[in-house]
């Protein structure tokens, strides 16, 4: 019997995956086949979505994307009755064509393994897919330190952003002596344009309750938690779900598989403050107080939550370990560069055409990624720089795309592995504006504590904003540049220490965008309102009047079928002007 | 023990120690806003950073521990940058005045808000002996003083400036009306001799501090009287001269000994206060010499009086009959006022005051120019005066219209004649009131201290000593013509740097410690102009209490004091009106220590300010949101105290600490006034409020923080509830 499976990831639902499948499931129910209408996780081509695939009884399988309820009945008519796939709407079948097959055909899946494979509710369809398996070959096969030297071996880093080795980190909570030990998973994903962690809880959160558990038998850790933050409440009800299921087959409780070992799980919501993806800072959360960082040392290892030795990790590191331990360590250090192993999930977003969850092998390059994986830009103007890290970290510009993507070799760049946000910007954007915009993320994220993020980074953002409204003076790129220095000095935590990237990485990179905002009044990419005009070319228009109808505030004048002038006291750059103008005659200076 | 070492050199430590004790223990600075020993280091403030060898990045001090063989940096280059930077952060979002604008305006730094709270208080005996501190004539300042503090006065953006001369007045008259008055503790002999040149404000307000350490004091005065331009420069309609030899003899009570009618240069000179066993000796010798009008046929003109021999000789009583008499004075200082004023008086027919401005361009005193008009001086601005002759018992001025043409050096409007306009009037007398210079005729041979290109006196600006060793000087000598409290400020400096040289000490190093220009000062705004009106929305509107005079009528033909002094009442309703800009822990803030210490500017970072309101909610407790600097301490210490009154609220930049659920803090029931958040506050956030019983001793705060335990200050403030 053919099997129907809707994407019902977040960007599933928020493309309007509900509807297709209600639409499927009355078709279903209505022709009385015993059809079943299943739900998977993220499958990666969010700009696709809604997708619904087709299995058929072969096992053949057949996706179709941006399936609305026109489509989703002709998906219908066609395939599942008639066995006919909808030829022109197949966005990639299991022979890997398809008019996709460039998103997927260089990826490889470890961590997103069984995301958008597996109906994310049942347990049984992971385990299908082999979850759990390295968590029992860990409890039958192996002793806790032969688990953290499989890890080390595979020579995964913390995929968290900082890049830890993972191995390392856990040998020492493991040295730790403590009647309690817990191990916690760093589901705070916070940088905008991040999606990752929620796109892995949400469509495989087995691959992470069993990282956990075997971390917590590696480290001699009986409790974990998992830190996740209250606005992914699909993340959040999966979780529980599989927590439930996991308890119930053993894989979590007094006695995991009758090993003898404890481990529990408790998920803690957090309310959503980016500091709190900080560990010190979590661990405060999850003690019931306020999310502000600690001084290190003591390092979480030798005291942390609740006092007690504590490792953290993140959710992507967590969902390689199964995997890891199932398929050895070789099999991971298989992928990857000299210096850096395995994969790394991205989440492509920005002003790129085909905007989704990847993973890749470490060791291609950012261009690569946008230009094969990610179809190039939207608009198809070239490419100007790849944002990556976030809020912490940094532009590489166009001529430097060809960077590997490695922990090291970001580095080099002035940007950083990051958690796995990349954005991509192409030659609209003011990259002035850019690193106004995660400035004005990270003062606002700023916990409060310590003096060089709670007002230094304001004081940053305020010269950022003076020179986006051309009200920049000389001299305001060496203050920034060296409270930049200062900051990432001096700040407490990561998220200070990390806030003036973008901004750094912007002045060595696009110095002379800086310079004409400053010295020139002058936006280059046009964005900063306060330094662009908006004003009719003569010749164009020919006074159809679409203009000064459509302008909100008045602020067009002209008769019909003569020129039209805009009032620049009145116009409030809105663009709708031109946006609406049939003959290019509305331009921007 | 283990050893380490600190910027090169060894030191014990003991295990599990702090650098930062470490480093306390062994005298080595490190400095710390957010660390209080009584609690776990935190690593806000993030000041203590330091450099420790082998250690990646710069550790904490607050909360790294010592450990065998440790290299430690406190000091360096980068370091002390970083430190700068993080003050200038913190002063960035500060808001408030450490000091009161007015004593820091105030040449001598008169502690105006602490006399004010005083007199507010009824304390009078503290209000003088506050004001005797830095000035030992306050009664005569208390009425003549050009009260520059008064334009600094944050009062003046709302419905107007604090009477703070009156009010100085007030309390000064009560002393001086006391039998004795009050007089400062003497130190004992210690055989040394000073002598000083002049008895005018510089000279006496020297002789009073240095009569206080112990020494012999020895004026020298040229005239038949004290007091120098205070009785021969101020018509005594202003200062009474029984008044002012009332005050004087305080000074002379303390066994200061002027001798009169000496000339210095002549009747003595230096060598012969040498031999006469005199260790020191301070130049004190005004600026009393009249400039002439300076146009043609002067010299030949007896009718053409200089302003200061004139008010000179009023005072002694020889002065020309002026009796329906018709007088000009040129010029528009003071000075001008006071022939004006005192011309008005001597029965003249009318008393033309000729100034080549306009009046807003007169450099006297606002009130005085009122006065003048008030009691009938006629002003003829824009007129100058371009040749005079006499003829017979007349003097024929001629006189130019002038207009205003570009500013000048000093930023004023110049001058220039209206061709043309040129006319001729007649006077009976005509007073040049111009300026003065300085008599300086003592130089030569005995006495060769230099002088600067004004004629003046050189002396060093913190020791206030001349070219010559041990030969200081102060005043107007030094100055040239200025006020009384400046004089009054010089003659204390010179006092303090002939103390200490006649000591054998080092002079070189005086510094004035917390007023000093050398010492950080936060202001609300650097003028009074600057000030956002609305950010003192919430203050009470009082009119300003009005000085009682004599009326226009009583002032006529006598010299009787005109401005009669507060009443208990006005002082009072005029002293609460101060709205004590100061901060109360001025001398404890560690902020301002550091940011002395590392030169902060308050506006190298200057950016957005959000202005609170400052809670008075709390019976003891003064809580200014706007000098909190997020160090946590407060925070922390009232959990550990388990009454977890206060939190951090909001995010980033505007993250506050607030009370519960942001309520005020004298409605929140968990408190227990037990004092710790003040003992603990670094800064000027939390204060004991002034004159109220503080239940218990966390609040009594002598270096920062109080030694009181936290298990110590919850029991007493529980005690006292019960």
């Amino acid at each position: 019997m053919r099997q129907i499976i809707i994407g019902l990831g977040s960007c599933g639902i928020a493309a309007g995956g509900l509807k297709a499948k209600e639409t499927l499931q009355t078709l279903a129910d209505g022709a009385n086949l015993g059809l079943t209408v299943g739900e998977t996780g993220c499958m990666g081509m969010c700009y696709a979505e809604p997708m619904v695939e087709v299995r058929d009884e072969d096992g053949q399988r057949t996706i179709y994307g941006g399936v609305d309820e026109t489509k989703a009945r002709a998906i219908f008519e066609s395939h599942v009755m008639g066995g006919t796939p909808l030829a022109d709407a197949v966005i990639l079948d299991s022979a890997g064509t398809g008019s996709e097959e460039n998103f997927l055909d260089r990826q490889v899946r470890i961590v997103l393994e069984r995301c958008g494979e597996i109906n994310p509710e049942s347990i049984d369809d992971a385990i299908g897919m082999d979850a759990y398996r390295g968590l029992e070959k860990a409890l039958k096969e192996m002793t806790p330190q032969a688990v953290i030297d499989e890890v080390t071996a595979s020579g995964i880093k913390g995929r968290g952003g900082a890049g830890f080795p993972t191995g390392l980190k856990w040998k020492f909570a493991a040295g730790n002596d403590a009647d309690q030990k817990y191990i916690i998973c760093n589901a705070d994903e916070g940088d905008p344009g991040a999606f990752m962690d929620r796109s892995i809880l949400e469509g495989d959160p087995h691959s992470v309750i069993e990282g956990l558990a075997i971390g917590g038998y590696a480290m001699g850790a009986t409790k974990g938690y998992i830190y996740v933050r209250a606005e992914y409440p699909i993340a959040i009800r999966r979780l529980k779900i599989a927590i439930q299921q996991a308890e119930e087959r053993g894989f979590l409780g007094e006695n995991i598989l009758g090993s003898g070992v404890e481990f529990r799980l408790i998920i803690k919501e957090g309310a959503g403050a980016f500091v709190c993806g900080e560990e010190t800072a979590l661990i405060e959360s999850i003690q019931g107080n306020r999310g502000m960082p600690r001084i290190r040392p003591p390092f979480p290892a030798e005291r942390g939550l609740f006092d007690k030795p504590s490792n953290i990790n993140n959710v992507e590191t967590l969902a390689n370990i199964g995997w890891i331990i199932r398929k050895g360590a070789a099999a991971f250090a298989a992928y990857g560069t000299e210096t850096s192993n395995g994969t790394k999930v991205f989440a492509l977003a920005g002003k790129v055409k085909r905007g989704g969850l990847v993973e890749i092998p470490i060791g291609m390059t950012v261009n690569q990624v946008v230009d094969h994986i990610g179809g190039g830009t939207l608009s198809g103007k070239p490419a100007k720089a790849v944002q990556m890290g976030g809020p912490s970290g940094g532009c590489i510009p166009a001529d430097k795309m060809d960077t590997v993507i490695d922990y090291a070799e970001l580095a080099a760049t002035g940007a950083i592995m990051g958690s796995g946000g990349m954005i991509v910007m192409d030659e609209d954007n003011c990259m002035v504006d850019i690193a106004r915009y995660f400035l004005q993320f990270t003062q606002s994220e700023s916990c409060g504590k310590c003096t060089f993020c709670k007002i230094g980074t304001k004081r940053m953002l305020e010269i950022l904003e003076r020179i986006t409204r051309g009200e920049g003076v000389e001299g305001d790129v060496e203050k920034l540049t060296s409270l930049s220095h200062q900051i990432k000095k001096n700040a407490l935590c990561g998220l200070g220490q990390t806030a003036p990237n973008p901004v750094l990485t912007t002045i060595q990179y696009f110095g002379d965008e800086y310079t004409a905002h400053i010295r020139d009044k002058k936006c280059p990419t046009c964005q900063c309102k306060a330094l662009i005009q908006f004003v009719i070319v003569p010749d164009k228009c020919i006074g159809c009047t679409i203009c000064a109808k459509k302008c909100p505030v008045d602020a067009i004048r002209g008769k019909v079928k003569e020129r039209h002038v805009i009032e620049q006291d009145k116009c409030t750059k809105c663009g709708i002007c031109k946006a609406v103008c049939k003959f290019d005659a509305v331009v921007v200076e | 023990m283990l050893h380490i070492t600190i910027n090169g050199r060894p030191y014990q430590a003991v295990p599990n120690q702090t650098v930062l004790d470490a480093c306390r223990e062994n005298n080595v600075f490190i400095p710390t806003l957010c660390h209080d020993p009584r609690l776990n280091p935190f690593g806000s403030c993030m000041i203590c950073r330091v450099e420790i060898e082998g250690q990646r990045g710069v550790p904490l001090a607050c909360a790294t521990a010592v450990a065998d063989g440790m290299v430690i940096t406190t000091e360096s280059e980068a370091i002390n940058a970083a430190r700068k930077t993080c003050l200038e952060l913190l002063v960035s979002q500060h808001y408030g005045d450490c000091t009161a604008p007015c004593m820091l305006e105030c040449p001598a730094h008169m502690d105006v808000q602490g006399y004010i709270a005083h007199i507010a208080n009824g304390r009078y005996e503290d209000a003088i002996r506050l004001m005797k501190e830095t000035n030992p004539l306050p009664v005569v300042c208390g009425r003549i003083c050009t009260r520059i503090c008064e334009t600094k006065c944050r009062r003046r953006n709302l419905e107007g400036t604090l009477g703070i001369a009156y009010l100085k007045r007030f309390a000064a008259d009560i002393d001086l009306a006391k039998k004795p008055p009050y007089l400062p503790e003497v130190l004992p002999s210690t055989g040394k001799k000073a002598a000083i040149i002049g008895a005018g404000p510089a000279g006496l307000s020297a002789a009073w501090y240095l009569a206080q350490k112990g020494h012999a004091v020895t004026i020298y005065e040229r005239q038949e009287h004290p007091g120098g331009m205070l009785r021969y420069g101020i018509p005594s309609y202003r200062m009474p001269r029984e008044t002012l030899d009332a005050e004087i003899g305080i000074i002379q009570s303390l066994g200061v000994e002027i001798y009169y009618n000496v000339d210095f240069g002549k009747d003595i000179t230096v060598e012969s206060l040498k031999a006469a066993g005199f260790d020191a000796i301070l130049l004190a010798v005004g600026s009393q010499v009249g400039y002439p009008l300076g146009v043609a046929g002067e010299e030949n003109c007896p009718h053409v009086l200089r302003g200061v021999d004139f008010l000179g000789a009023v005072t002694r009583g020889v002065q020309p009959d002026f009796t329906g008499k018709r007088i000009a004075v040129v010029g528009g200082g003071n000075t001008a006022m006071d022939c004006a004023r005192t011309s008005m008086r001597l029965g003249v027919e009318r008393v033309d005051l000729i100034y080549r401005r306009t009046v807003a361009e007169m450099p006297a005193d606002d009130m005085e120019i009122e006065e003048s008009q008030h009691e009938g001086v006629q002003f003829a601005i824009l007129t100058n005066p371009i040749g005079v002759s006499q003829s017979g018992d007349m003097v024929n001025l001629e006189l130019t219209k002038m207009e205003l043409g570009e500013p000048d050096a000093s930023g004023r409007r110049r001058p220039q004649p209206v061709a043309g306009s040129e006319h001729m009037v007649e006077y009976d007398y005509v007073i040049s009131a111009i300026g003065q210079t300085q008599d300086l005729s003592f130089i030569g041979p005995d006495c060769p201290v230099e002088t600067d290109r004004w004629d003046c006196l050189t002396a060093d600006r913190h020791t206030m000593m001349t070219s010559m060793d041990g030969i200081f000087a102060a005043g107007d000598a030094v100055s040239g013509p200025q006020t009384a409290i400046l004089a009054i400020a010089g003659g204390k400096r010179a006092a303090e740097a002939m103390d200490r040289y006649m000591a054998g000490e080092p002079i070189a190093a005086i510094s004035h410690a917390m007023t000093g220009p050398d010492f950080y000062n936060h202001v609300r705004a650097k003028d009074n102009a600057d000030i956002d009106v609305e950010t003192l929305a919430d203050v009470e509107r009082v009119e300003k209490v009005p000085m009682p005079v004599l009326t226009e009528a009583q002032r006529r033909n006598n010299f009787n004091e005109v401005e009669l002094g507060f009443s208990e009442e006005e002082a009072k309703r005029e002293a609460a009106r101060c709205l004590a800009c100061g901060c109360a822990d001025v001398d404890e803030c560690k902020l301002r220590q550091y940011a002395t210490v590392y030169g902060a500017d308050q506006f190298a970072l200057a950016g957005d300010l959000t202005i609170h309101p400052i809670d008075e909610s709390h019976a003891y407790i003064q809580r200014d949101r706007n000098k909190c600097i997020l160090c946590g301490r407060c925070v922390r210490i009232c959990i550990a105290a388990e009454q977890g009154v206060l939190g951090f609220v909001g995010r980033g930049f505007d993250t506050t600490v607030e009370p519960s659920f942001s309520m005020p803090l004298g409605e929140e029931k968990n408190c227990i006034d037990c004092g710790l958040c003040v003992s603990t506050c670094p800064v000027g956030a939390l204060t004991p409020k002034a004159d109220v019983n503080l239940p218990t001793t966390a609040y009594l705060d002598a270096d920062g923080f109080s030694i009181t335990s936290i298990a110590d200050a919850v029991a007493q403030a529980k005690a006292k509830r019960v």
